[in-house]
């Protein structure tokens, strides 16, 4: 803990809070350089600030609610803890879409369009997002099992505990992910606003969805053994699944093609749920498990990121053409 | 509660509490509902230290209190699976009931009227008037034995008894801690 300005802050409190406001002032100078003024800028930035962490307050205050609402002899203690900081915590899913829902009022104040923004706020946000899942370890979170090969048990791949045993470093395998992300779509050149931001919604979704499953720590749970973020996840990449189909029928797509590829994602999400049930519930090998939710995984987002391709080039196309006209 | 601290209070009536009070005896408060512990607290706080919530409370004063058509709808009480269970078997004395089981298919294990039956039985080995109390845990893959002991490199760890090739994350435990060091 430190003491700041009389105020009690973790470290990785003060951590995330400086990753924002750096990343946020990286947005804001490259929309300066799109020739927006610096005070819808500011806007924007506050109203996502706002958002996120309503958002997320409000979805872990949901999750933890008889602990956050009610005293510990089970009396409802009102609603003012909601905004005691020292309290709790934020949930991860809840900032990264009230950030998203942001972008709505944010294009009006930009006056630009909400998939441009969105594109704009993508690889700042991936990165930001990376090195806040880097800097975990300072809250005490983001550890797997543990780990004794000598590979595992030093930065970063393992975190160390105060008894010095070391556990799998969930976070930076998650942040070494969204890394490999931002440096993937820096490089990809989308044709149509909006389709950078949809990858990036799949790919985020996707490719976190199956670390949760490594994590032992106090990710938040609901049903006792469903993580949150997990489902968060799930969600997401149906949203972003259903987005893309509902492009490719715009430009023609066939029911069909979309019927079989929502079948094959919807197929691999229970395959998913099952591999979960079958870690806690049965006593065959989590290596095969794992292996078997890596390929499942894979050929889901394969499916959907393909699908986002394919219409963005036909869009494109689409355009070209029209204005050849 | 947790060493005289209160921390939650969510009876709704489907579990047992059981509350250890500061000479480490063992109570109940069968189906406890928020008002009960309430009432119950108000008169006790000064002697409470530990209260758990999930049962059913299987053994009082030596005789299995659990029939055969017990199911409360909740600790798939009628399925064979793994259990324990915490006894009190005299002042300061106590014991853990664990039964393996197999919860892939709830065909190995024992149901909650069985393992009360066991409790029972082990109960009158121990003292002649059998446990004083003996108390349900969490049960399924959540029913985790854990012992300090060497591994094969020689190093202390804990290592789960019961079934080892499935452990699950939990969030609460009852530990057994001795204040005697290593060397003495």
């Amino acid at each position: 803990m430190l003491t700041i300005l009389g105020w009690n802050v973790t470290v990785y409190g003060v951590i995330v809070t400086a990753l924002c406001i750096f990343f946020a002032a990286a947005l804001a100078i490259n929309l300066i350089k799109k020739g927006k003024k610096l005070f819808p800028i500011f806007g924007f930035v506050c109203t996502a600030a706002i958002f996120g962490l309503l958002l997320g307050r409000a979805v872990f205050c949901a999750v933890r609610f008889v602990s956050m609402f009610y005293d510990p002899m089970g009396r409802f203690s009102g609603i003012s803890a909601f905004f005691r900081i020292s309290m709790g915590s934020l949930c991860v899913i809840g900032v990264v879409v009230g950030v998203i829902f942001a972008a709505f009022p944010g294009a009006k104040m930009l006056k630009m369009s909400v998939s441009s923004l969105l594109d704009e706020m993508v690889l700042p946000g991936l990165l930001l997002f990376a090195l806040i899942r880097f800097a975990e370890p300072f809250s005490g979170q983001g550890y797997g099992s543990s780990v004794i090969h000598p590979l595992l048990c030093r930065v970063p791949l393992g975190i160390m505990n105060d008894w010095g045993e070391w556990f799998f470093s969930v976070c930076f395998l998650e942040g070494a992910l969204l890394l490999a992300m931002a440096i993937g779509l820096r490089v990809l050149r989308c044709k149509k606003p909006g389709s950078k931001a949809l990858l990036a919604l799949v790919l985020i979704a996707g490719c976190q969805l199956l670390p949760e499953s490594l994590r032992r720590d106090n990710a938040l749970r609901i049903f006792v053994f469903v993580r949150v973020n997990q489902l968060g996840y799930a969600v997401m990449f149906l949203i972003g699944a259903v987005m893309a189909w509902i492009k490719g029928k715009k430009q023609g797509l066939s029911g069909k093609k979309i019927g079989l590829e929502a079948a094959g994602v919807l197929m691999g999400m229970l395959l998913l749920m099952a591999g979960e049930y079958a870690l806690d519930k049965t006593a065959w090998p989590d290596m095969g498990i794992y292996l078997a939710m890596l390929a499942v995984n894979i050929g889901i987002l394969f499916v959907v990121l393909h699908r986002i391709f394919v219409e963005d080039r036909r869009m494109k196309k689409a355009i070209d053409n029209q204005a050849s006209l | 509660m947790r060493q005289c601290r209160q921390v939650r209070n969510y009876g709704d009536g489907r579990f047992d509490v059981l509350i250890i009070d500061n000479e480490g005896n063992f109570s109940a408060i069968p189906q406890c509902k928020n008002t009960d512990y309430l009432a119950y607290y108000d008169e006790h706080s000064a002697q409470m230290y530990q209260a758990f919530c999930f049962g059913p409370v299987l053994v009082e004063n030596g005789k299995s209190i659990i029939n055969e058509n017990f199911d409360n709808g909740y600790f798939i009480a009628k399925y064979k699976t793994q259990r324990v269970a915490i006894a009190q078997v005299d002042a300061l004395e106590y014991m853990i009931i664990v039964c393996d089981g197999d919860a892939q298919q709830y065909t190995f294990g024992m149901t909650v009227y069985e393992f009360a039956q066991l409790c029972e039985e082990i109960g009158y080995t121990v003292r002649p008037e059998g446990f004083k109390m003996a108390y349900n845990l969490d049960g399924g893959n959540s029913a985790s034995l854990v012992f300090k002991r060497q591994n094969d490199q020689g190093v202390l760890t804990y290592q789960k008894i019961n079934m080892p090739e499935r452990e699950r994350t939990l969030a609460d435990m009852i530990c057994f801690v001795s204040l005697v060091g290593n060397d003495e």
